[in-house]
């Protein structure tokens, strides 16, 4: 194996997380999942001479995850995939309480929101400022502030209708 | 729940469990086939491309076994002027290749790079495709007309078309009226082809921006 592959795989394994959250967000269909799945991590690796190391490695692959989820669309063949579906772990907790319906409820409500939203929760779930966010999506952060405003009472009205839905 | 204390959980949850596929998984995921757009449009050109190496071909061998000189030229022609089409649809797949090792940028500069992108080779692909019509025409025309004329002493294609009895002025007001209907159909039928392969893409794409910008 190339010293580079080994370094970008071991990059991959550290941050993996991120790929699989936004899978998660991005798509419901477990095949869709895997599928997206392998598709960011095949972009990240074709971008990876891009990355000079002057960003953290976590804010580069963002940025190539987003841009591969907000531009994937639905594959119409069946393909043979390398990453079985099994291993991707879903959203959902073993444990059954309240606060495990609440996440359900909100996964639910992010998951009707439109591609831009979703990166923009993503991203903010993730902790980034808004001035960060903005460098990442190409807007500026009063932008952003705005949208995460108008987000978050949307969600927040959603995840109680779903809560009380399944209560 | 509100989206912090949703933030909160999750962050917990992601302390917890802790998600491993393996090195060799990733590995091989490394030398998959992509799906993304640029590589949908990319096999859309690389197509185009080898349609068109097939056309040169055929033309080419038309031109050397057909009888009559006119159509002859005509073919020899034509192989020739498509010959001009390899270098654009090699421009194309250099450009998507540029495109598709650079997906770090930010997300509104990709979607717009891959806009501009699929709406050039669009508009290119129409230009292109208007412009030989007249080309087509009136040089099948005044080949059918001076050299077969020439030779037989009737000319072939208009004999074919409208009779023996004609002049050159109706020649040249058949002409003006049939490359714009003939242009007509052939905006439409490209159009139709080009909204079937890209057309849902771009609107996809377009939708997108439009929300990073509501």
């Amino acid at each position: 194996m190339q010293e580079v592959e080994k370094t970008f795989i071991e990059l991959i394994q550290k941050h993996q997380n991120i790929i699989h959250k936004i899978c998660n967000v991005y798509e419901s269909d477990v095949v869709n999942k895997v599928d997206l799945y392998q598709e960011i991590i095949l972009q990240a690796w074709k971008s990876y001479h891009s990355f000079k190391g002057n960003a953290q490695f976590s804010t580069w692959l963002y940025k190539v995850a987003l841009n591969t989820a907000i531009t994937f669309f639905k594959r119409s063949k069946k393909q043979s995939f390398v990453i079985a579906a099994e291993t991707l772990p879903d959203n959902e907790d073993e444990t059954i309480d309240t606060v495990h319906e609440q996440t359900r409820a909100m996964y639910k409500a992010i998951a009707e929101l439109d591609k831009i939203d979703k990166a923009l929760v993503m991203l903010y779930l993730n902790s980034y400022s808004y001035g960060e966010i903005a460098e990442i999506m190409g807007i500026t952060a009063n932008y952003v502030a705005v949208k995460m405003n108008r987000i978050k009472t949307r969600l927040k009205e959603s995840a109680i209708k779903y809560f009380n839905h399944s209560s | 729940m509100e989206l912090d204390d949703f933030k909160k959980n999750l962050n917990k949850k992601l302390e917890r469990r802790e998600f491993d596929l393996g090195t060799e998984k990733i590995r091989q995921s490394l030398h998959q086939q992509t799906n993304s757009v640029l590589y949908q449009l990319k096999k859309g050109i690389l197509f185009e491309l080898i349609t068109t190496i097939i056309a040169i071909l055929v033309l080419f061998t038309l031109s050397f076994i057909l009888n009559n000189k006119g159509l002859r030229i005509y073919f020899g022609t034509f192989g020739l002027i498509i010959i001009a089409l390899i270098p654009v649809f090699f421009k194309f797949i250099q450009m998507i290749n540029k495109q598709m090792h650079y997906t770090d940028m930010p997300v509104k500069e990709n979607l717009n790079g891959l806009i501009a992108g699929i709406k050039l080779y669009m508009k290119r692909y129409q230009q292109l495709s208007l412009l030989l019509i007249p080309v087509c025409i009136s040089y099948a025309f005044y080949l059918g007309y001076s050299i077969d004329s020439r030779r037989n002493s009737h000319s072939y294609i208009v004999n074919k078309i409208a009779g023996s009895h004609i002049n050159e002025w109706s020649i040249i007001l058949f002409i003006i009226i049939i490359i714009p209907a003939f242009a007509l159909v052939i905006f439409f039928v490209n159009k139709w082809y080009l909204n079937i392969i890209y057309g849902r893409y771009l609107t996809d794409l377009e939708k997108i921006v439009a929300k990073l910008e509501e």
